[in-house]
């Protein structure tokens, strides 16, 4: 007798493939894995309890993140640990970076740094900031789908944006300097 | 516009957006012709897109565990749709 593997449904084709994807952001949406499981799990149950909201033929990435988005911020964004507020001062943060990079001023320590280092970098943030460069940087989704699944404008999602990076490269610079990638200090 | 020649100030504010692909046709151009004629600016380019390229890279091998795979598609099969 064969034991051929059950027929997928048009659900779990159009909505398995982004597991990974939707792990890795509630990962850094929630901070830890065992949340970060629970999360994704209810996002594809309450997103199969809604597929028949779904349009058919527009983009499952799309609809699945904002899902996942309002799950984290209805059940879960008060089990995270608060992280420590930051005060995201650009324009002292931007002095400091080009200044104290001067010996690497094209930034070739970037690629020196471990990545659990750039991630618990992102973690830090505060999650306005988070949410946007993850879905931006990370994982390489357009400004107009981050408004959209954000439910902010364009304009909010560039300013955050540029500040949440910003304030990213001073943290991955001090983090260079201590590992001693990077020697403090303008060129010579 | 795309003839009239951006500032240093201008296109540092842009290069991001500009790495991203994100502006308009004529500022992707403006910025393209700031940074062929300005070293200062290209070094900073250099420096967004190091930065871009490594938060792309941090990620990459983070995998859905499988163990979270299969509960999703048994819960799936046990789940009658609404």
């Amino acid at each position: 007798m064969s034991t051929a593997p059950p027929t997928e449904t048009p659900f779990e084709r159009d909505v398995l493939p982004h597991l990974d994807l939707m792990y890795r952001v509630a990962l850094r949406l929630t901070g830890d894995p065992a949340n970060a499981e629970d999360l994704v799990q209810d996002t594809v149950l309450k997103a199969y309890r809604a597929w028949d909201t779904f349009r058919q033929g527009t983009n499952a990435r799309g609809w699945l993140l904002t899902i996942l988005r309002n799950t984290f911020i209805n059940d879960y964004r008060r089990r995270r640990r608060a992280p420590v507020t930051v005060d995201i001062d650009v324009a002292e943060q931007y002095a400091r970076v080009h200044q104290e990079a001067g010996r690497d001023p094209e930034g070739e320590f970037f690629h020196e740094l471990v990545d659990d280092r750039i991630l618990s970098a992102i973690d830090a943030l505060p999650e306005e900031f988070r949410e946007v460069v993850v879905l931006s940087d990370v994982e390489g989704l357009g400004y107009a789908q981050i408004a959209e699944t954000v439910g902010v404008p364009v304009g909010t999602v560039k300013s955050r944006l540029f500040r949440a990076r910003k304030h990213l490269q001073g943290t991955l610079l001090e983090y260079a300097i201590e590992a001693g990638i990077v020697r403090p200090g303008k060129e010579s | 516009m795309s003839d009239q020649m951006l500032d240093c100030a201008e296109a540092l504010t842009l290069l991001q957006d500009y790495l991203k692909e994100e502006l308009t046709i004529d500022n992707q151009t403006r910025v393209a012709n700031h940074l062929a004629a300005c070293g200062h600016c290209l070094q900073h380019e250099h420096f967004e897109r190091n930065f871009l390229a490594a938060l792309e890279r941090a990620a990459k091998g983070v995998r859905c565990p499988d163990a979270v795979i299969s509960r999703i598609r048994q819960s799936l099969r046990s789940t009658p749709p609404n």
